[in-house]
Order: C-alpha cells, then structure tokens, then sequence
C-alpha cells in the first residue's frame, strides 16, 4: 500500500509543477513597427482571394483590414516620430494595397498617387496600380447594384424594370473588367478582378431573382442565371454559397408556391411540389457534405429547416 | 495704576486667548489626519506635448528605403537596401530580413526562409513569435499534427482502459481486477470497432491536404500528398456511408420508411452497390407500399349496405352523378336507405339534433349493423353539449371495439390518440409514462444504455447490466445520500398536454383539475411568471402567496434584466415590470432602475479598469490619454483613479472615476465626465490598440474579444469623426478592457508538464474507490464542428 501512496504523492507533484507564463517584453518603435506590418501585408499581396479566403493575422482579422488598422494607429501613436515624412510613400503605397482588397478602389487609387509623388522608388509601380484601380472603379460605376435593403431616408434606388438594359450594361462592366485581366495577367491584380466579375455576375442574377414576377419568364430566367453564377465560378471561394444560393431560391419557390397553392387545396400539384422540394434537397445535401468550411453547417441546418417546413404539407400531397 | 492694572489684565486675557488658540490648534492637528490633496478635476489631464519632428535616422532612412523596395518588389534594391539597413542597425536586421522574406511570393519558400531566419536565434521575441506561427501554418505539417493527434487519441484511450479498471480495483480487492479489466477490454473493443474508418482529425487531415495541392498543385510533394489524399477519401466515403446508413436504422426504428429510404439512397451513392443500404431500401420500399395501401383502405368505402336495410330508396336524377363516379358509390348514392340518407344529411346541417339523429339510426337498424355509428354519433352529441366527460368515455368505448366489425372504431381510436382533440387523454398517458421513467430513473439512477453502430441494440443492454444491478443494489443509498444527481424533468409531457387541453377548452370539465396541478408544477420549476398567471386563474388563492411570487418573480426578472445587454431592451423589461406590478418591491426597483438607465445613458460604456491602466502605462501616459502621473501612483493621498478607472462615453466624452476624499477604494467612485479633444481621443485609441495588439502577440492568454461596436467607435475616433454621436442602441458596447489579474484571478491556469491526470474516483452508484492516472486525449481543433 505505501508505494500507491507514494506513486500518487510524487504524480501530485509533479502535475502541480507547470511551465509558468510571463509576458516577454518587447517594445517596437516607429520603425520596426511600420517594417513589420509591411512584411506582414507584403507576404499577403499575390494571394489568390478569387480561390481562398483572404488570410487573417494575430487579431483574427482580415489581414488587409488589419494593415490599414495598425498602419492608421501608427501614424497616430508615432506621429512625432514620423512627421519627418521618410515613411510616408511605403505607408501610402501600403495602404493602397490594403484599400484595393478592401474594394475601396478610388481611395486605393488616391493613396497610390500620394506614394507616386513621394518615391521614386515606387512611382512605377504605384502609378500603374492607381491606374487599374480607376480602372476598376469606373467600371464598377456601370450598371445597376446590388439595393441596400435598409437605405437612409430618401435613397432608395429601385431596379430598373427594362432588363435588356440592365443586361447590357452589365456585361458592358464585365467586359471592361476582363480587359484589365488581358492587360496585367501577371499581377495580383489578375484575382482582385475576377473578384468583381463574379460579383457582376452575382449582381446580375440577383437582378433576376428580384425582378422574377415583374418579368416574363421571371422564375425560370432566376434559376438560370443563378446557376450560371455557380457553374461560371466552380473555382471561386463562394462556390459553395453560390450552390446555397440557388438550393435557397428553390426553397423559397417551394414555400411560395405552398402559400399560393395551399397544399391541402384542389389547385396543390404534388409532382410541382416535389420537384422544387427534391432540386433544394440535392444541393443542400452536397453542401453539406463538404468538410471544413461554413457553409457546411449552414447547409445541414438549412436542409433541416427545410425538412421542418415539408411536414406541414401532408403525408398524402407530398412524399418524401 | 487702575490702567496699568486694567493693560496687564487685558495683556492677560488676550495673551492667554492667544495661547487657548495656540493649544486648540496644536490639540486640532495632533487629533486630525494631515490634509488630502483633492485631485484637480477640473484639469485630470496633463497638456498635450508639443508637436516635433525629429531628423530621421540612418537606419530610419535605410528601412524605409527597404520597405519601399520590397513594396515595388525590386529584388535587387531589396538586397542593396537590406545591406545598408544591417550595417546600420544591426538590431533592424532580422526585420529586414523578414521584409526581404515576404517578396517571395511562394508561401512554401517563404516557409523555408523564416525557419532558417528562426535558427539565427536571438531574434526579438514579436519577430520570433510571428515566424513561428509562420511556420507552423504549413498545411502539411498541420495536416501532420492531426494524424497525430488520431494516434494520440487511440493511444490515451487504449492507456485509460487499462489503468482505470486495475486502479479501482485496487482498494476494492484485486480480486474483482480480472472482471473490470475484461469488461474494460470489451468496452474498448466496442470503441475502436465503433470508430469511423476517417476519423474528425484525419478528415481535418484531408481537408488541409487537398488545399495544399489546390495551391500548390506542381510541388515536390504532390504525388506523395495525391496519393494520400485518395486514401483518404475512399475512407471518408466509408465513414459517410457509416453515419447514412446510422441514420436511415433510426429512421426506421421510428417507423419513418421514407425517410430512412432517402439515407440508405444517399448511403448507395457513397458506396454504389452496398448490400446493407439496399437492404433497408427494400426493407423501406415494403413498408411504404404497406403504408400506400392502408391509405387506400381508408379511402374505401363499403361495399354493400346491410341487406335488411334495403329499403326502397328515392330515385334521384342521373344527371346529378359526377360522369367518374366510382361504380359503387353510385349504387350506394342511388339506392341507399331513406333513413341512413336523412341521418346522413341532417348531421352536416347546422344545429341538429344528434341524439335524435343516434335514435333515428338505430330504430331503423334493426340488426344493429349501425349501432357503432349511432354510438359515435351519440358521443358527438354528448361532446357538443359539453358533456366532455361522457362523451370520451363514449368514444373510448367504441375505439375498443374490434376494427373488423366495427366501422367507426379506428375513427374513434384517431379521435381518443389525438393529442390535440383528445389533451385530457394525452395527460394521462403523459402520467403513465412520466411515473413509468421515474420508477425506471429511482431504480437504475443515470445508467444509460448504450447504443452502437456498429453493434445491436441488444448488445448495449448487455454492456450495462452489471452496471443496472449495481445501481440497482445501492439505490436506496444513493437516495438517501442524496448522490443521485439532478432529477430530470420527466412532468414535462404532461405539462404540454394540460397546456393544451386549456387552450382547446378553457372552461373544459378538467380545467379545475388541471390548472392546480400546473401551477404546482411551474412553482417546481421555479418558473414564477407562468406561476403567476395560473394562480390568477384560481378563485380564492392566497394573496399573501401571490405578492411572494410578485416579489420573487421581480427579483428574478431584475436579475435577468441586467444581464440583457442592448440598453432599450432592458429598459423596456424594466418599465414593463414596473407598470405591471407598480405596489411590489421588486417593480419599485424596477422603475427605478429604469429612471437610472434614462438618466444615466450614453451612447457608449467602453472602460478601462485601473488595473490595466496600471499593467499598460502607455495608454494613460503622455504618449496616449495623458492622464496626470499622480492618479496613477497607488497613491490615494494625492487623488487616484478608482478601480472602475476610465469609460468612453461616446462622442468626446470621457468619464474619469476618482476614489473619494476618504481614500475608500469600496466606496462609489466620484465621477467626472469631461470632452477631450478630437486628436487626443483618437491618439488615446490608438495608443489603446497597439497596445492590445502587442499584448496579444505576446501572450494568447492576453487576446481582446472582439466587439464589431466598440471598433465601430474606434474606428470612427481614430478618423476624428466623433461630431456626429451615433445613439443607436444597437451600436453601444460596453466593453471592458481589464487587467490580466481582473481577468485570471491571482493564479493563472497552470497545465501539468505530466500527459496525464491522476484521478481520484469514488462511486456510491457501484461502491467503488480507486486512483489511477489518465492519459489527456488531445483537445479537439476548434474548427472540428466543420467537419462532423
């Protein structure tokens, strides 16, 4: 029995006995501090955010956001330090490429400028990237956009009804962007546009969804052009939320179509019902089945809820 | 002589006035403390310094240049820069080198680059912390780490199924060891036979893997990695075959064919051509077409009306006969008997008379072939009249009737098992069961059996047998010692069916019955509101009872206001609670702690407690908020901050909380709310963050939570944009920055440098003692929901 207790004693010890914690110090002036948040956005600049999520730093922010936080703190906290301006065209040049993920092309733009006047060093290249971000947001001013749903007082902006219109102008924009892909195919500017074509395209078919009783052909034209955006963008990191998308379009027509059509109705066609049911169901499913990203569990629950929504529709109008 | 006399005594008294002064002051000031210095609270803040440019450095210069190069991605600048940079600043060299680094755009080589930077050591210790999460970033090494974090977990548990069975049996007679340990091998056994054939960490595995040839589809390692990764995948096809088909038995445990159809499809299309998904297929198919055809039955009707009640029938007009009519609802349409077809008629008019109907239907049957259908009509009626209690014993009687001779008996049973037309019925099958699972729990306690995919259910029940005579045994014991854990809620069932029956039949016969009995019930379950509302309902309730349940519904409802964070919202509780209940206590607080929040509302609550300020000078330092040094000294003699510390009110407007005159520290602070101006909050806010920012990287455990509002507000100070005060209430944080001590406590969480836990464990449930060690199983990746 003595040895138990000891065999218990020494592991009592030894487990209280631990690797004690203590902030190391570590202090950054103006200078390391603005080096080091270059390096961290430098070795972020040829990521392909169409393909993968934009990376995150320590913060868990965005690391584009993250920059243009620290490097606005810096310029405050080390204002002294660097009024002598020896920083300025780096900072400016560093916020234009955090500002151009951020989609803010014309203040990307401006901040280009600012470092083109004050580098040498760097007027080449921040010249040419002011110019492509005017690129892009002149040709992001074509067309229609996407409709805040919860605009200030007295902005509403409502779609336009002539689709023809709203159509060409946005493949107008699509085409100015591709141009930019052919100009600089080498850059990393090559992601940031396909970005904006996808959503032009996103655009476009939201356009329809929104626009499918006022139009002719509304609904079919909807899932059409939904499904063009997952097939145009297989590769895209929102392939998955543009399959969730049009299994949500089928969702909602199936509700919408219970509400016109209340299932325990004479007018109720459960062959209709169960077409739109079983094309949500699929999608959702495969969704689903993808380890690893958000979507997954969106796309379970969504399949959930929707199961949920088919039990009101009685067992003889509808079989699973 | 009379003056002299009068000058000396008037030399006297003043003399001696001056000394009864002099001694009143000397008594005064040994009695009192000496005098505090009251803080300046008109001006608490030091005067911002003046703005001054100092000449950049060679090295300044040097890394400027360096960041510029590596910006325009120059290599060859890059190397001049980096050159001059390191003859200048030595101590700037690593960084350089990191910036150097980060221009080459291939993430592996940026990989390789930083390790070899990491093995020059003496880095400083943010550079070095940063590059090794670099490093470990690789998605091949994390990929690695969680193929051995599999193994580890197979590991801990095949080393906790030995020790613990040998430990507890230790104090409680070797001789039993042999028993435990083979219960425990069996155990482990079932575990590893129930483990998926890819388990969360490999399937994290994979997933990190598949990314790794996504982006870097031409690398050295791709082959080795593809092949792994279709390894993997025909295991995940299993694994998801596994978990389908898991489902699709539970479906069909729970007599739901169809869906246990679309599992074992969906099972098939992971692994086409399995037998086990095709059998439950057809196993479904069988039943559906079953369920199909007793649906068909319910639609029939029947085919030939009693003989003896052939009477001759009206003739009615062809032309009234829907052209598809079903051949024998024609004829029972064209030749049914006068008196079934009144019956019939009159039951769908409005007000007829049931029991009449009941009358007439039987009178003309003479052998008693309807006599099921009168009985249902009779309970109809006894129903309507709001006989309710008759008339379920009515339909009861017919729902036991054989459904081979009796018509309406699988009507009256649908009616009886409703738990919506019949909630009385429902409570007490809801009773039955409840007692049924309370005996079940008092006998066996928690002892759950356990369900096995891989296994049948039967083999659960053996697993826990010893176990269930065990409880079984001590449960006396473990009552009276009150060790059998929280009872479970097992009235729940019955309180949704007495809910029910009251909102079917608010003036129903069971109402008074029902309605005592859910206010015991709520009273249990300390729901006080609802508790409330059904003493209300009872006539003659004791007032004195009910202010009770006033006052501790309102301490409640205080309580759970508090903790409601949006300011409108508990404002809004607060005031309801108020008007509702204005004579109780409790809604006085609440009104009044409603006045507070009106009076007291600011857009904004961000703090800063003391505590940090003290762990983070810089902040409240001349570089940041500038607060004067001395409130910040530990000193309260020449005025301090009080622990609650500084709060950003929104806007411009900071409040500053000083301890009071007395130096009590427990005492309400006094409270100054001051504007400052736009340029010193916004540097304040930076200083605030870079200084989170560099605690973060240092220490994990120093990580702020994030909060989308309190940055909103940042955000718009540090651009200077505070003159337009943003009152939304959905736009308020009230964040507290706190001190690493505030937050762990004196002691922060240790972890043992030993793998594993040694436990002590004692049961009353099988009387059993024991110590043993524990091997700690790696912790499951936070991102493991993303992959069940």
């Amino acid at each position: 029995m003595r040895w138990i207790v000891m065999a218990v004693a020494t592991g009592a010890t030894l487990s209280a006995c631990s690797a004690s914690k203590q902030r190391e110090a570590a202090v950054y002036g103006p200078t390391e501090s603005v080096i080091e948040v270059i390096a961290v956005l430098r070795r972020h600049v040829p990521d392909d955010t169409y393909r993968f999520p934009a990376a995150s730093d320590f913060t868990k922010r965005n690391v584009y956001r993250s920059t243009l936080l620290r490097l606005e703190n810096l310029e405050k906290v080390h204002a002294d330090a660097l009024r002598a301006g020896h920083m300025d065209a780096a900072v400016a040049f560093a916020k234009g490429r955090s500002l151009e993920r951020l989609r803010a092309y014309d203040l990307a733009a401006e901040h280009y400028r600012a470092a083109a006047k004050k580098s040498p060093r760097l007027r080449d290249e921040a010249v040419r990237s002011a110019e492509v971000n005017e690129r892009i947001h002149r040709a992001n001013k074509v067309g229609i956009r996407l409709p805040d749903p919860l605009p200030p007082a007295g902005k509403r902006d409502p779609f336009p009804t002539d689709s023809d219109h709203v159509l060409a102008e946005l493949d107008d924009r699509s085409a100015r962007l591709s141009g930019l892909i052919d100009l600089y195919p080498d850059s990393h500017y090559v992601y940031i546009v396909r970005e904006e074509i996808e959503r032009t395209d996103v655009v476009r078919a939201q356009y329809f969804a929104a626009m499918r009783h006022a139009l002719p052909g509304g609904q079919v034209r909807a899932i059409s052009e939904l499904q063009r955006v997952a097939s145009r963008h297989v590769s895209s990191k929102y392939h998955r939320r543009h399959l969730l998308d049009v299994a949500n379009f089928y969702a909602r027509m199936a509700e919408e179509y219970t509400q016109a059509n209340p299932p325990e109705s004479l007018r109720f066609d459960p062959v209709v019902f169960q077409e739109l049911v079983e094309a949500a169901m699929q999608i959702y499913q495969t969704v689903a089945a993808e380890d690893g990203s958000p979507e997954k569990i969106e796309a379970g629950r969504r399949l959930e809820a929707f199961l949920a929504f088919t039990l009101q529709v009685d067992r003889d109008r509808f079989t699973k | 002589m009379i003056d002299l006399r009068n000058r000396t005594q008037s030399r006297w008294r003043i003399g001696s006035r001056l000394g009864c002064g002099l001694l009143a002051l000397v008594v005064a000031a040994c009695q009192t403390q000496a005098p505090r210095v009251l803080p300046t609270f008109d001006s608490p803040l030091e005067p911002m310094p003046t703005a001054t440019a100092p000449v950049p450095s060679r090295s300044d210069l040097a890394a400027a240049a360096l960041a510029e190069s590596a910006l325009a991605s120059n290599s060859a600048e890059i190397r001049q820069n980096l050159h001059h940079l390191t003859l200048s600043d030595a101590r700037l060299a690593p960084l350089g080198q990191d910036l150097a680094n980060s221009t080459l755009d291939d993430p592996i080589q940026y990989r390789e680059a930083s390790k070899k930077l990491l093995s020059r050591g003496s880095l400083d210790p943010l550079l070095k912390r940063r590059l090794t999460k670099t490093v470990d970033g690789d998605p091949l090494s994390r990929a690695d780490g969680h193929i051995l974090d599999h193994r580890h977990t197979l590991f801990a548990h095949t080393f906790n199924a030995v020790t613990e069975p040998l430990g507890t049996s230790v104090f409680s007679g070797m001789t039993i060891a042999p028993y435990k340990v083979a219960l425990s091998a069996v155990k482990w056994a079932i575990r590893m036979l129930e483990t998926d054939p890819l388990t969360v960490p490999e399937r994290q595995a994979l997933t990190l893997r598949k990314h790794f040839l996504d982006v870097h589809p031409q690398a050295e390692q791709a082959p080795k990695i593809r092949n792994q990764v279709e390894a993997a995948q025909e295991d995940l096809h299993a694994t998801r075959r596994r978990q389908l088909l898991a489902h699709a038995g539970e479906a069909e445990r729970s007599d739901q064919p169809r869906l246990a159809r679309v599992y074992a499809q969906r099972a098939e299309l992971e692994v086409p051509g399995d037998s086990q998904a095709q059998t439950i297929i057809a196993r479904a198919d069988k039943k559906i077409a079953r369920q199909n055809r007793l649906r068909g039955r319910t639609l029939q009707a029947a085919n030939a009306t009693p003989d003896d009640l052939d009477l001759p029938s009206e003739q009615l007009a062809h032309a009234a006969l829907e052209p598809n009519m079903d051949a024998g609802l024609s004829r029972l349409a064209l030749h049914r008997p006068t008196a079934v077809r009144r019956v019939s008629e009159s039951l769908l008019l409005p007000d007829s008379n049931l029991f009449a109907n009941a009358r007439a239907l039987r009178e003309a049957d003479t052998e008693n072939e309807l006599g099921d259908e009168a009985d249902f009509i009779q309970a109809i009626g006894s129903h309507e009249a709001g006989n309710e209690k008759l008339a379920w014993r009515q339909f009861d009687d017919v729902a036991r009737r054989l459904p081979d001779r009796s018509n309406m008996a699988r009507h009256a049973t649908a009616l009886v098992t409703d738990p919506w037309q019949n909630p009385y019925g429902s409570f007490l099958v809801e009773q039955s069961r409840q007692r049924r699972e309370e005996t079940v729990w008092y006998l066996f306690g928690e002892t759950a059996v356990p369900r096995f995919k891989a296994l049948p259910q039967a083999a659960g029940y053996v697993l826990a047998t010893p176990q269930m005579a065990q409880a079984l045994a001590t449960a006396p014991l473990r009552h009276l010692m009150g060790s059998g854990g929280k009872k479970p809620n097992f009235e729940k069932g019955m309180s949704v069916a007495a809910y029910r029956y009251l909102e079917r039949f608010p003036n129903g016969a069971y109402r008074s019955e029902l309605i005592p009995w859910l206010y015991g019930y709520e009273e249990d379950q300390e729901n006080w509101s609802k508790a409330l509302r059904l003493a209300d309902f009872q006539p003659g309730f004791d007032p004195e009872k009910r202010a009770e349940i006033v006052e501790t519904m309102g301490r409640e409802r205080l309580k759970a206001a508090g903790k409601i964070r949006r300011r409108d919202t508990r404002s809004h509780v607060l005031r309801n609670f108020a008007r509702d209940f204005p004579d109780s206590d409790a809604g006085a607080s609440a009104g009044n702690l409603a006045r507070t929040e009106v009076e007291e509302a600011s857009p904004q609550t961000i703090r800063m407690t003391r505590g940090f300020l003290y762990e983070n000078p810089e902040i409240a330092g001349p570089n940041g908020l500038g607060l004067r040094e001395q409130y910040l000294d530990e000193d309260t003699a020449n005025g301090e901050l009080h622990p609650r510390g500084v709060v950003f009110l929104g806007g411009r407007i900071v409040e500053f909380d000083f301890v009071e005159p007395g130096g009590d520290e427990e005492a309400e602070p006094i409270r100054i709310q001051r504007p400052i101006s736009s340029e010193r909050l916004s540097r304040t806010i930076s200083t605030l963050e870079e200084q989170t920012f560099l605690n973060a990287r240092l220490d994990h455990e120093a990580e702020i939570d994030p909060d989308a509002r309190r940055d909103l507000y940042f955000e718009r100070a540090r651009l200077g944009l505070t003159h337009q005060v943003d009152h939304r209430p959905g736009a308020h944080s009230n964040f507290v920055y706190e001190s690493m001590r505030e937050k762990y406590g004196m002691v922060r969480a240790r972890e043992s440098i030993l793998p594993f836990d040694l436990v002590l464990q004692g049961s009353v449930a099988d009387l059993s003692l024991g110590a043993f060690p524990r091997w700690r199983a790696p912790k499951a990746a936070p991102d493991a929901f993303l992959y069940r």
